[in-house]
This record gives structure tokens, C-alpha cells and sequence, in this order.
């Protein structure tokens, strides 16, 4: 038979009916080969084109969305996009085959037997599903406060639901428990950014003039060639060109340190103390910039006597992270020394227990040499460009004031209080993303929803979480939402308009928020005209700048904030002069105006929690291994701790730094360090795409060649990682470019996902020793053992 | 006849393997097949990770039309790309045997050789090749080979040579440090 699409599609949609019961791993995958959707041959001539925004990352690329007969039939880059140029990375293409996807979730399910059984499911209708998960909404409110409902807007899904509408149903609920990926991601370096420069975004815009036009590129911890493509691809064309050095700090040679000049293979968990040593030989060579420090500057000298009584120099620095001292002290020179440097820090800097600190200390090293006010220079941490959009208002006499004060900024915080009630439960609970592959300490959270009333996951596909909670409802993805892309690291939104119809059953999570507000009784507020994505647009950028028409305006279909008006103009980089940030006060908005390194405000805030913002510590088990510094725990997930006095009203916890005599933990001899496995994927979204699984299709372990030999394993075998939480299997990737002591292991993957199928990483991680400020998670330096499987 | 070229810089490609899903979606080239393909070369002895972009070379002097038994494949005259007739391919796989790059895929449905056009369909609306136009390392550029190499000894760059005996087409710069 010749397979004719329409015949293809009649078989894909035959197949689609049968396997509408989540998919379990074994068996799952019934076809051999995954045929591409425009199946095989040229992709068709489309017969209009339309400027849209790619969903997945922080690079917030303009696309050009190639449609035929009602599909999309291909996707390239947008030519008119300044900042890209129309390049794109594989994801933002295939946006397509998640469009298009035979594993697509496609009828809202209910659970009605055991969890961890696919089987345990039946088909609802979505009035069923909102009723019922509405009705248990209300009885959780009224039974135990409103401060039990916990909702992780996660996920990849549109920002004016994710972020805004979510917000509207937070405060009519009355619940403090709304939190996006920010505590999984990047939130660190924001938080770091307020404290010091009195803003969250980084100072730069990421085009050629701009980011792309420094002489010194130092990345640490920012494999940026797998996490923004796009923008690496253009900085490494300028370097290039230009002949900029880029220096990248990292315990493996990424893909980024691939094309440095020169690869600094730091021991995980100590880039604090490479800044802080950097800014000890800055100070004493006379390097920094004095007329800067003080002209805009407070506290230069509190960080010199603190790095001076501390000794914190580059031979200390030497010890602690395996950069040899006289590199330390070139670096620091050179990067004095030229004027437009940029230091760039990432989710390497953010997954520690030390993430704000550490933040902090490059953003004091680009201070203290005057690396402010300019285009190409500066610190900043990716993923950090989010500027408000506007919201839908809601009216003071029915907002809803939480009475308890929030568990913690991380909704890992909320597992604890979930399994045993304390310091008050948590009872139902809504998600977006993947807790069950991306958060840590696996085996425990998974016993967490046994004790909730109501369980809900929204999803584009099946996963593991699709066995577990209690309702599954299908969202449809970008461009048939439509809506608006995440927030780029340099402040962009770009405007999606609605091109398809939602398939199967799946709805916008803009409809569905509206339906269940409906259901909960705020239909005044949630009107049935903002399931159009431009009037809730037009609704929630009234005192803003993001409305539709200055959207469509742009030939790029993007915005860059922040527009504090509906007429600011869009600004380039901040902290300048000139701008300071848009709709805040002075160059620096801190109370001081300045750049505050150090304040009686903030060290008592930092007090507060036991910590000193310029003390160098390790992460945990890297401490204990080792005898470097690291934090003790005073309060836990389930005791009251404190308020926060760094990164708003909510339950901190106390810590004391530890110093201790030597070693206090034995038989672990590796450091596990995790991240992104290649520029094709984004945590588990992209495993249930054949094009982009196929690119790293499996959970591999980076490892040294020496240590190979030592355990008798080739490049292919599978190993065994052992942890202090649990173990997990890997494949071994035998690689000269990474430390000794050290293996990477990619997250992402997990066991229930269709092509291949690793128990995630994330079984080892752990959930109890996070950041006590940002409460970022550390996923970035751990200890273990490698054996042959 | 002036040859059409994709110039490939070592340095330039980040190894975001865009180039082969543009390849996917603009041909229809499904999984585990390839008409274009980035392999990842481990550092070696101090060196550094290597990408390495592969298309079609578009050989001079193409082993795989020599190889073909039924004349599928030819050479364009006007700017010497390197196509197959599918319709005189019997599928024996000689040409793949042939191919020293390994650039000569197979498609199984059809059961006949399959492999980069440079996009010959887009050519032909004055388009440059899918992968190409998608990069976004600045890594791959399209044109007259005489043209893409003055721009490269513009920028102090050395082309490897890579040739065995088929005169290859696609060129590929050194790496500025190895």
C-alpha cells in the first residue's frame, strides 16, 4: 500500500484512540522508526507564514511558523530578529513534532485506582474534571486555610497563563504556595542582583553591540552553547571575529569550554571562592577601580578587611578549587584591566547551597573593578530577564490575604509539610512540570501525594507524574494557545497568536484556568473573552507597555522589558546612567542608590540566618569529604525557622557555617556533578520528541579515562552511580575532558519515558540541603562511587 | 560550471546538532537516518572536543556515481551538485559502500540511496539550504566555493584538507587552535 499522508494520519490517529491510557515505559514503543510528520519527501510550500515565539528556553527566539491546510508543516528562524538573526537551535523547530505527537495527552483522566499504575485511569469530560477538582479546591480552603493549596506554575507553557492568570487565582484563593521553576533554574542570581544592584535582569541585551561586543568573556558555570544556542553561536562568531578571549569555568570541558581559550576545570561548588580570591589579588595589585567604588559603590571596604582577615588569597583559592594560583592571579588582571569584560554565571553557580552567595561574589568582582554602567561588561546570570507583563487587578475586598506565612521559596519546601503536616499541611496540589524526573530526592517526594486531598498535573505528554496524581488534564501547547513565550534572559517577550486549533481534547491552560476560576465562583474576574489571547493581552497590559499592538508592531513579535507604561520606550542595557532601570529610581535601585556590597541592613539580614555575605563554604557533601567549610542545618522543612529579610516575607531557615577539623565522611571518591545533555533537550519535554531524543538519547556518565581503566569500564558500558540518597544506572561517555575526581551526569531522563528509559539522576540528589537564602537545590555537587554495572 | 559549496568552520560550529533537524524537517528524513550529521570527537591528549558538521561533499569526482550501477546518480552541470534519479535506483547500495565520507544514507521504505541535495528544492527558489540558513553558530555558509574561500584567507583561516582522491566540495576550516 502506498502510505499516502492522509492514510498515515489515519493510522497515527487509529493508533492515537488505542493508546489514550498514559503510556508506562515497557512496551510503550511499539514503532520502529518515527516517521518525520511531513513524512518522507520535501517539506510542502506553506501557504502563509506567521511570526512567533519559540516556547522552550531563555533565548526567546522569533520563529517564522510555516502553515498548510490548517498545519504546520515546518518552522525556521525570523530573518528580522535582531538578536537572532533567524538562527535556531533544534528545539525551536521542533516545536513541530510536539505539535504532532502520537504521545500527546489527549482527554482529561481521573484516577481511580492505585498509584503507579498506568491502568488506574479513566477518561473524564472536562466539565467533570473541573467540577470535581474545583469542589475539593474549596473543601481544602474551608478544612485547613487557604494556605494549603500549593501550585508549581512550571513547564513550558504560555506566560500569560503560567505567570498571570495563575497569579490572579493565587490571590482570590488566598494561598502564599504559587512558585514557577525560578528555585530549580536560576532564581539564585536574581536574588543576588537585587541585594547588590536594587534589580533582578542582568545588565545586558544579548545583541552584537552589546553582549556580543566585549574583549573578555568569562563563563562560570554557563555551558551556554547547550543552554542559549542561539546567543552563544553569535558571541562565538564576534569572538571570532574580533579575536575576544573567552575563558570558561567548568569541572568538564562543555561544549562551550570546547571553544575557549582557556578551560579552568574547578572543583564543583567552589567558584565563591575563585571570586573572592580574583578580588583579594585585584586589592592588593591596586587593580580595582577607586574612583567607581567611590563614586557608586558601598561596603568596599568591610569585603577587603573581611577578605584580608580571612586570608581568602589566591594560593587559599589554589587548595580549594584546583586552579593553580598564578592563573587566578592572571585572570583577575587581565579582567581589571579590560574595559569591556563580561562575566557570565549560570545554573553552574545556582544549584549549590552557596548559590546567592556565590552570585554575590561576581557581582562584587565586576563592581569593584567598575564593570557597570556600559554596554559589554558586567555580571549576570542567565535566566534571569523576567519584567512584569501586567496582570489581570483584582479587587482589594476580594483578595484573599494569606494568614500563614509561606513555607520557603522552593516547592520542594512543600514535600515535607505535604508528608507529615508540619509546620502546617499542605493539601492539594497543582502542577505544570515535572516534580517526579526534575526535583530531587525522588524516592521521598513520590510518597508525598499519598497524604494530599486533591492531586492535579497539567501536561502535553504522559510521564510518570501521569500515574500518580489524582486528575491529568491535557494543555495544548504554543501555537495552538497562543499567548506569549517565556521571558528571555535579556528581558524579551515574544507574542504568539493562536495558529491551530487545539487537538484531541487538550485546552489552552488559559481556558482551563478560566473554567476552574469559573467553577470556584470568580467568573466576574476570569471573563470567557480572555480565552482570546490577544483581549487577555489588551486586559493585562493596561498599565504596561506589552500590548497587543506594540507587539504586532515589531517585526520580530517581541517586546523587551521593562516597560513600566504603556508608552516607555524599550531600553537596551541597563544599570546605565542614563536609564538605571525603567520604572525604578536611579542608576542603582538600592536604597542607597548604589551598588551596596555591604550594608548594616543587609548583614543583619544576612545575620538573620547565621550567614556573612562574604564567607566562603562548600556544599555539603563536598565539605564533609573533603574538610572544607560547609552548613549546618538549624531548622528543617517542618519547623518555623524565620522570616526572610532578602528575598521577601516568607519562612527561612537558619544555618551555621562549619568548619571542620578534616574529612568526616569516607567511601566516596567522586564528585557527581548534573546538567543539560545537550543543546536538544530541556529537562523531560524533550524526551517524548523522537528528533530531539534521538540527538543524547541516553543518561550518560561523563567520566576521566584514568578512572575508566580503574574500574575496568569502555566508553559504551553501563555503570553504576552510587550516592548517600540511592543509585542509579548511566552509560559510560569515557572523556579526557573532565576532572579526575569528578563524573557529570545529565538530567532529564527518567524511567518512564518512550524511547529510553534511565531512573533519573535525581534519586541522588538532595532535597534537605538547599541554598538557605535563595533555597536553590544543590543538584551540582554531590559525592558517590562508580562501579561497572 | 561554478560549484555550489557549504563551508563548514570547526571553530565556529557549538555542536547543537541544528543542522540535522533542519535537515529532518526541511527533507523528511526520519529517525536514525541521516542526510546530514554532527559527530562529537573526544578530546584527545590535551586537545579539545571537536563537532564535526557532515553533509553531502558533492564530490569533483563523486565515488558513488562511479560505484552506481544503473547511472542514478549525476552531477548537476550548472553548479555541481550531486543528485540522485530515485526512480533509476535499485536500491543495491554500491554508491554507500562506496561514499569515503559516509555521507550516503538509505531510505528503507522506499529502498532507495538517500542524501543531502544541499537542499536542491530550495536552491531553486533562491534559498539557501535549510541547515545553513538554521545555524546558529555562524558555522556553516553557502556559495561559490571560489567566493567562501577568499572570505575564509580573509580571516587568517586554514581549510583542511580532507580530499582522497574525489575532489570534495564542502570544505572544512582548521580549528584556530586544536
Amino acid at each position: 500500500m502506498k502510505l499516502t499522508r492522509r492514510a498515515f494520519l489515519k493510522v497515527a490517529g487509529v493508533a492515537a484512540t488505542v493508546a489514550s491510557m498514559p503510556l508506562t515505559a515497557k512496551g510503550a514503543e511499539d514503532l520502529k522508526t518515527h516517521k518525520p510528520y511531513t513524512e518522507s519527501g520535501i517539506a510542502p510550500v506553506p501557504e502563509k507564514v506567521v511570526t512567533s515565539g519559540c516556547m522552550w528556553c531563555q533565548n526567546g527566539c522569533s520563529m517564522k511558523v510555516h502553515v498548510k491546510a490548517g498545519r504546520i508543516v515546518n518552522i525556521y528562524g525570523n530573518p528580522d530578529d535582531p538578536v537572532t538573526g533567524g538562527r535556531l537551535c533544534p528545539k525551536g523547530q521542533n516545536n513541530v513534532n510536539v505539535l504532532y505527537n502520537k504521545y500527546r495527552l489527549k482527554a482529561p483522566l481521573k484516577r481511580i485506582g492505585p498509584r503507579g499504575d498506568s491502568s488506574s485511569y479513566k477518561e473524564i469530560s472536562w466539565e467533570q474534571a473541573l467540577t470535581e477538582i474545583s469542589d475539593k479546591l474549596k473543601a481544602v480552603k474551608d478544612k485547613y486555610g487557604p494556605e494549603s493549596l500549593a501550585w508549581w506554575v512550571a513547564g513550558r507553557s504560555e506566560s500569560q497563563a503560567r505567570s498571570g492568570l495563575s497569579g490572579t487565582f493565587q490571590k482570590l484563593y488566598g494561598t502564599p504556595h504559587r512558585e514557577g521553576t525560578g528555585p530549580f533554574c536560576n532564581f539564585a542570581g536574581g536574588a543576588a542582583s537585587n541585594s547588590i544592584l536594587g534589580h533582578n535582569n542582568p545588565p545586558w541585551t544579548y545583541t552584537r553591540e552589546d553582549f556580543g561586543g566585549a574583549d573578555f568573556y568569562m563563563f562560570v558555570g554557563s555551558n551556554m552553547a547547550a543552554s542559549k544556542p542561539v546567543m552563544f553561536g553569535a558571541v562565538n562568531d564576534e569572538r571570532i571575529k574580533r579575536k575576544a578571549k573567552l575563558i570558561v569555568v567548568d569541572p568538564r570541558m562543555s561544549e562551550a569550554a570546547s571553544r575557549a581559550d582557556v578551560w579552568l576545570p574547578i572543583r564543583p561548588s567552589t567558584d565563591m571562592a575563585l571570586a573572592l580570591s580574583m578580588i583579594y589579588h585585584i586589592i592588593e595589585k591596586n587593580l580595582q577601580n577607586q574612583e567607581f567604588i567611590n563614586d557608586k559603590v558601598l561596603g568596599f571596604d568591610k569585603l577587603k578587611a573581611f577578605l584580608i582577615e580571612k586570608k581568602y588569597t589566591p594560593e587559599w583559592a589554589e587548595k580549594v578549587t584546583g586552579i593553580s594560583a598564578t592563573t587566578i592571579k592572571e585572570i583577575a588582571e587581565e579582567y581589571a584591566k579590560t574595559e569591556k569584560a563580561i562575566i557570565m554565571g549560570n545554573a553552574g553557580l545556582s544549584h549549590h547551597t552557596n548559590s546567592m552567595l556565590t552570585h554575590r561574589a561576581f557581582y562584587m568582582l565586576a563592581a569593584v573593578t567598575g564593570h557597570f554602567g556600559k554596554p559589554s561588561m558586567g555580571y549576570g546570570c542567565g535566566n534571569n530577564g523576567g519584567t512584569s507583563m501586567g496582570s489581570i487587578s483584582v479587587p482589594k475586598e476580594k483578595e484573599v490575604k494569606p494568614k500563614k506565612q509561606r513555607l520557603g521559596k522552593s516547592p520542594v519546601a512543600w514535600v515535607e509539610p505535604m508528608i507529615t503536616g508540619k509546620p502546617y499541611p499542605i493539601k492539594a496540589f497543582m502542577s505544570m512540570g515535572n516534580p517526579f524526573v526534575m526535583w530531587p530526592d525522588q524516592e521521598r517526594i513520590r510518597t508525598a501525594l499519598d497524604n494530599l486531598d486533591v492531586s492535579v498535573y497539567f501536561s502535553v505528554f504522559p510521564s510518570v507524574e501521569t500515574t500518580y496524581f489524582d486528575y491529568v488534564l491535557p494543555s495544548s501547547p504554543w501555537t495552538e494557545s497562543g499567548g506569549v513565550g517565556p521571558v528571555s534572559d535579556e528581558r524579551r517577550f515574544a507574542f504568539n497568536p493562536q495558529i491551530i486549533q487545539p487537538l484531541h481534547q487538550a485546552k489552552p491552560e488559559r481556558w482551563i484556568f478560566i473554567e476552574l476560576a469559573k467553577k470556584m465562583g470568580w467568573g466576574d474576574i476570569f471573563k470567557d473573552e480572555y480565552k482570546d489571547p490577544v483581549k487577555l493581552q489588551k486586559a493585562m497590559s493596561k498599565k504596561t507597555g506589552f500590548s497587543p499592538e506594540r507587539f504586532f508592531a515589531k517585526k520580530e513579535g517581541a517586546l523587551r522589558g521593562p516597560l513600566p507604561a504603556p508608552d516607555a520606550p524599550e531600553i537596551g542595557t541597563l544599570y546605565t546612567e542614563k536609564h538605571g532601570v525603567p520604572g525604578k529610581k536611579g542608576q542603582f535601585p538600592r536604597p542607597s542608590g548604589k551598588i551596596e556590597i555591604w550594608t548594616e541592613q543587609l548583614d543583619k539580614a544576612f545575620k538573620n540566618q547565621g550567614l556573612n555575605p562574604f564567607e566562603f563554604y562548600a556544599d555539603p557533601e563536598i565539605g564533609m569529604k573533603d574538610g572544607l567549610p560547609y552548613l549546618e542545618y538549624i531548622d528543617d522543612d517542618t519547623s518555623e525557622g524565620v522570616t526572610s529579610q532578602l528575598i521577601g516575607k516568607m519562612r527561612a531557615r537558619r544555618v551555621k557555617v562549619k568548619y571542620p577539623a578534616g574529612p568526616e565522611i569516607s567511601g566516596f571518591d567522586m564528585y557527581l556533578t548534573t546538567g543539560r545533555p545537550s543543546a536538544s533537550q530541556f529537562h523531560a519535554g524533550t524526551h517524548w520528541v523522537w528528533n530531539l531524543n534521538e540527538q543524547m538519547p541516553d543518561q550518560y556518565c561523563m567520566i576521566h579515562p584514568e578512572k575508566a581503566i580503574e574500574i575496568g569500564i569502555s566508553n559504551g558500558d553501563k555503570v553504576k552511580i552510587e550516592g548517600i540518597k540511592g543509585h542509579v544506572l548511566a552509560k559510560a561517555w569515557v572523556y579526557e575532558g573532565i576532572r579526575k575526581d569528578t563524573i557529570f551526569v545529565p538530567h532529564g531522563y527518567s524511567a518512564e519515558q518512550p524511547f529510553t528509559q534511565w531512573k533519573s539522576i535525581n534519586f541522588i540528589t538532595n532535597k534537605d540541603k538547599r541554598c538557605p537564602i535563595s533555597d536553590q537545590t544543590n543538584y551540582k555537587a554531590l559525592i558517590c562511587r562508580v562501579s561497572k554495572a | 560550471m561554478s560549484q555550489y559549496t557549504i563551508m563548514v568552520d570547526l571553530e565556529r560550529c557549538i555542536g547543537c546538532k541544528s543542522c540535522e533537524s533542519a535537515c529532518k524537517l526541511e527533507n523528511g528524513v526520519s529517525e536514525g537516518r541521516y542526510r546530514t550529521k554532527v559527530i562529537w570527537v573526544n578530546p584527545q591528549k590535551g586537545g579539545k572536543l571537536l563537532f564535526v558538521s557532515s553533509p553531502c561533499m558533492h564530490c569533483g569526482k563523486p565515488a558513488c556515481k562511479q560505484a552506481c550501477p544503473t547511472g542514478a546518480i549525476y552531477k548537476r552541470p550548472e553548479d555541481g551538485v550531486v543528485l540522485i534519479d530515485k526512480a533509476r535506483c535499485i536500491g543495491c547500495r554500491y554508491c554507500a559502500w562506496a561514499c569515503p565520507y559516509g555521507a550516503m544514507g538509505f531510505d528503507e521504505d522506499k529502498m532507495v540511496a538517500d542524501k543531502c541535495t544541499y537542499c536542491a528544492h530550495r536552491l531553486a527558489k533562491g534559498e539557501q539550504p535549510a541547515c545553513v540558513v538554521k545555524c546558529p553558530g555562524h558555522a556553516l555558509s553557502f556559495g561559490k566555493a571560489s567566493e567562501l574561500a577568499a572570505n575564509a584567507r580573509s580571516e587568517g583561516r586554514w581549510i583542511r584538507n580532507i580530499d582522497v582522491g574525489t575532489k570534495p566540495s564542502t570544505v572544512y576550516l582548521e580549528r584556530l587552535k586544536p
